[in-house]
């Protein structure tokens, strides 16, 4: 799985990270924390400078679990029969 | 503020409810990579990819806005995260991309610090592919008003 290694590193070092960079995004390559930053964008930004067009993680420290929804997406309703 | 207009007409060229029913508020789209990509690729001297063009289907259900994975994959965009999908069937990890949405009609951008990577493969009405879903994130910067009985949507970003 793709990402893998750096979100294994992020679980890892959470404790660390919610210390020291709560709501901020922390940038991660395989076991490495490269940075953190005020927004993604300039995360990502100095992605592309330190590691290239390769994957990489951008990650915000927040407390809890962030989860996303799209019911319609995922209950295959975009595009049901009626 | 630009606003797109959508309507829908029946074959007598009537206002009427079944086209937006049945294609749902979409608006024409080309996906990007993000402006950092291309500024990178320049420094680099490789080839910017061409966007690529669909539709957005306006999901108001989804939290995020979302794209086809293997859109933005062959655009040469690497994923920078995990999400985690909650639904009532369950949950599901969805990578995370940078991305750039344009919307050529209305000449106007959108540029995503990260969107959802989803399968939407075969979604879509007729020759509209959809591609990506234009979620509560850039809607909460908008004002949509859908007009079901009439056929028509208007979108002000």
């Amino acid at each position: 799985m793709e990402l893998e290694k750096e979100l294994e590193f992020f679980k890892s070092q959470y404790k660390e990270l919610i210390a020291h960079y709560e709501n901020q995004f922390v940038l991660i390559e395989g076991s490495r924390l490269l940075g953190s930053f005020t927004t993604d964008s300039e995360a990502y930004e100095a992605g592309l400078e330190q590691v290239g067009n390769k994957p990489f993680l951008i990650k915000k420290v927040i407390k809890g679990k962030d989860i996303d929804q799209a019911p319609a997406l995922m209950l295959g309703l975009l595009n049901a029969d009626l | 503020m630009p606003i797109y207009d959508g309507e829908f007409r029946t074959q007598t060229g009537q206002p009427g409810p079944g086209g937006l029913l049945q294609a749902g508020p979409v608006l024409p789209l080309e996906i990007a990579i993000p402006s950092a990509l291309s500024k990178f690729l320049s420094t680099q001297n490789q080839q910017i990819p061409a966007p690529r063009s669909g539709f957005a289907l306006i999901d108001t259900g989804a939290t995020r806005s979302c794209v086809d994975s293997q859109v933005i994959s062959s655009l040469g965009v690497n994923s920078i995260g995990v999400t985690t999908l909650g639904t009532a069937k369950g949950r599901s990890q969805h990578y995370l991309y940078p991305a750039k949405f344009r919307f050529p009609a209305i000449k106007f951008e959108v540029e995503f610090g990260s969107v959802v990577g989803v399968d939407l493969s075969g979604q879509g009405a007729g020759n509209m592919q959809i591609i990506a879903l234009i979620g509560r994130d850039v809607l909460s910067r908008c004002i949509l008003i859908y007009h079901g009985t009439k056929g028509s949507f208007s979108l002000a970003l």
